[in-house]
């Protein structure tokens, strides 16, 4: 059991995390959890959907952020930007889906506003076909129902 | 709802992931890209297709047209460009199911003959609450005015229902109706910025108290207007030219203000009109004409400005190089003024080697406590600049930064622009070593030059190959 000002979050595969409690109510959902019933913050917070890898990264982002909420001056937003980047820079295509959805179901706004950013980044200025090999998106039009999109487009392209 | 996470749905696509996101998380990811190009992922597969009709910032702008539209257009008259435009826009809306609008943006040169389905676009925005809201329908590249047959917003009064979300008002280019105005204006009770800029408005505006959220004030250029009365208001921003119109009272948080007039005689003319605000400001921009500058040092009666952090002066009315250093005495009211920006607008071309060889002149040194940054915009190595230049590196001692902008060179073609930079920036490099002291040469920011490669800078040089071409 996690000692006061500890929780303990458990991901779907089985893994537990014990985090100081600042760590982890920047999840919404955690927190309206552990207001609401006050048995979570003495036992295991099941994490739904979020494996040890994911959850692990979710809590890394988190404390970072925690810590710098609490104290302007060691972590200074410019640390904590390069901070972000270098976080966002370091995911691979799957892993930023699973922290997509993770942060979304979890409610960690910042995050979600910071993976949600990177993925724009990934599609500013492509053409469609680069948009859908960067994510392996497949083509499901056929030719002429394509052409038919085309041509229906009010925006030239 | 969100969707259980987990291996079961790996199993199921085949390396598409993000089309397996929720709606909700895709149209966030959209919503920071332009909406051409969140429009444009319809094409993507079918999971896409009906996603961007979702999409809660709409954004109908001329230049997120392609080049190749434009060119295409370019040819037809202005009636077929409009209804082609109007088409396109229709188009869009016709299909749109977003319920709540964050965004409705239409810039582009419409007049009043496209007023029905102006009109219906608004009803469209108004009954989805749009938060900001912005027509742009001027003339792409007229500074001047509103056109006769501008856009007419007066004429549909039941366009405006369901003001009660919109935060931001924009409207350049357009015919409002005093009685309009009127009722657009007490009508939105929580706009927070308000934009009118060449619009034809007609007799008097007067914000005051019924739109106590108001922060943000822009009204620029339009003519018609008698007199601009902004009272018992709690802006906190406040940008317009035109100040001779202005009556401004009882605008106690007032700490940002921008005129760009160039009126003759600044103090008297200008700041005595702003008295009741000038001790709180903290940002101001003015416009200023060269030969009030030399005048600024006779005067005894010059403003106190106490709290003010930034200051920007607008040079215009060069054409001899005489000196710039009166232009330093506004300054001796304001104490804790943090950055100076001096804006140069020479006239272009033929004044070009105005510049005279002469002594620098000095005035009377006084120590500026606070000043960390200096700013010179429009520098081309005078001598009238120079002395600038030497003024603020003696005289402030907390000064971090000089940055100097070099002048617009107003030569299209994109080598000549880069050479004369560069030669401007080296003549700059030598002048300069001797004047400002080691330690800020060192942090200075030389000449920065404007970007070249600027989208907009090719969209203007592509219009005007082609109108050569015709």
């Amino acid at each position: 059991m996690a000692s006061k000002g500890n929780l303990t979050l458990k991901s779907c595969n089985g893994k537990e995390f014990i985090v100081e409690e600042k760590v982890a109510v920047m999840s919404t959902t955690i927190k309206n959890m552990v207001d609401v019933d006050d048995s979570f913050a003495q036992g295991v917070i099941p994490i739904i959907g979020v494996d040890g890898k994911i959850l692990a990264k979710l809590i890394e982002y988190c404390k970072e952020h925690a810590e710098a909420d609490e104290d302007e001056e060691v972590k200074s937003e410019e640390y904590l930007k390069k901070f972000d980047e270098k976080f966002v820079d370091e995911l691979n295509l799957n892993d930023l889906y699973d922290l997509l959805k993770a942060s979304n179901y979890l409610e960690i706004t910042k995050l979600l506003n910071l993976l949600c950013q990177k993925v724009a980044s990934m599609i500013k200025g492509k053409k469609p076909e680069e948009i859908r090999r960067i994510f392996n998106i497949k083509n499901d039009f056929t030719p002429e129902e394509e052409e038919e999109i085309n041509r229906q487009n009010p925006w030239a392209f | 709802m969100m969707e259980k996470v987990g291996s079961a749905i790996k199993l199921l696509n085949n390396g598409d992931f993000i089309s397996q996101l929720p709606d909700e998380i895709l149209l966030y990811i959209l919503s920071f890209v332009t909406f051409k190009e969140g429009f444009r992922t319809r094409i993507l597969s079918k999971r896409w297709i009906n996603l961007c009709t979702y999409l809660a910032c709409l954004d109908f702008d001329y230049c997120t047209h392609d080049k190749i539209a434009i060119s295409r257009s370019w040819n037809r008259d202005e009636s077929e460009k409009q209804e082609d435009f109007v088409r396109r826009v229709n188009k869009v809306l016709q299909s749109h199911n977003a319920l709540v609008l964050d965004e409705f943006k239409v810039r582009f040169e419409l007049d009043n003959s496209s007023e029905k389905d102006i009109n219906k676009w608004l009803q469209f925005a108004f009954s989805r609450k749009v938060k900001r809201l912005e027509l742009d329908f001027s003339e792409q590249g007229m500074l001047c005015c509103y056109r006769t047959n501008s856009y007419n917003l007066a004429c549909s009064p039941s366009n405006m229902i369901g003001l009660d979300s919109l935060k931001e008002l924009s409207l350049t280019g357009v015919f409002i109706f005093e009685e309009i105005f009127n009722h657009l204006f007490h009508n939105c009770q929580f706009l927070e910025c308000l934009l009118i800029d060449r619009c034809y408005v007609s007799n008097y505006m007067e914000i005051s108290t019924p739109s106590p959220v108001l922060k943000h004030l822009e009204i620029y250029s339009s003519p018609d207007v008698e007199s601009i009365i902004v009272r018992n208001a709690n802006l906190v921003s406040l940008k317009l030219n035109q100040v001779q119109k202005l009556v401004l009272e009882n605008v106690p948080k007032l700490i940002g203000l921008l005129v760009c007039d160039c009126v003759i005689n600044v103090v008297d003319n200008v700041l005595s009109r702003l008295s009741c605000c000038l001790s709180k400001l903290e940002v101001l921009t003015l416009g200023i004409i060269h030969k009030d500058a030399r005048r600024l040092s006779r005067r005894r009666d010059l403003p106190q400005l106490p709290r003010l952090k930034q200051l920007t002066l607008q040079v215009s009315g060069l054409n001899e190089d005489k000196s710039l250093l009166g232009l330093t005495d506004l300054i001796r009211g304001s104490p804790n003024l943090g950055k100076l920006a001096v804006n140069l607008r020479w006239p272009s071309r033929k004044d070009e080697n105005n510049s005279t060889v002469r002594e620098l002149e000095g005035v009377a040194n006084y120590p500026l406590r606070h000043l960390k940054v200096f700013e010179l915009t429009g520098y081309y190595g005078r001598t009238s600049e120079l002395e600038l230049v030497k003024f603020f590196s003696e005289n402030a001692i907390t000064l971090e930064k000089i940055i100097i902008y070099a002048r617009e060179v107003p030569d299209y073609k994109k080598q000549r622009r880069v050479e004369e930079y560069q030669f401007v920036r080296e003549y700059a490099k030598k002048q300069l070593k001797g004047i400002v002291p080691l330690q800020v040469f060192v942090d200075a920011i030389l000449l920065l030059v404007p970007c070249l490669d600027s989208v907009e800078f090719e969209l203007k040089s592509n219009k005007r190959e082609i109108l050569e071409r015709i």
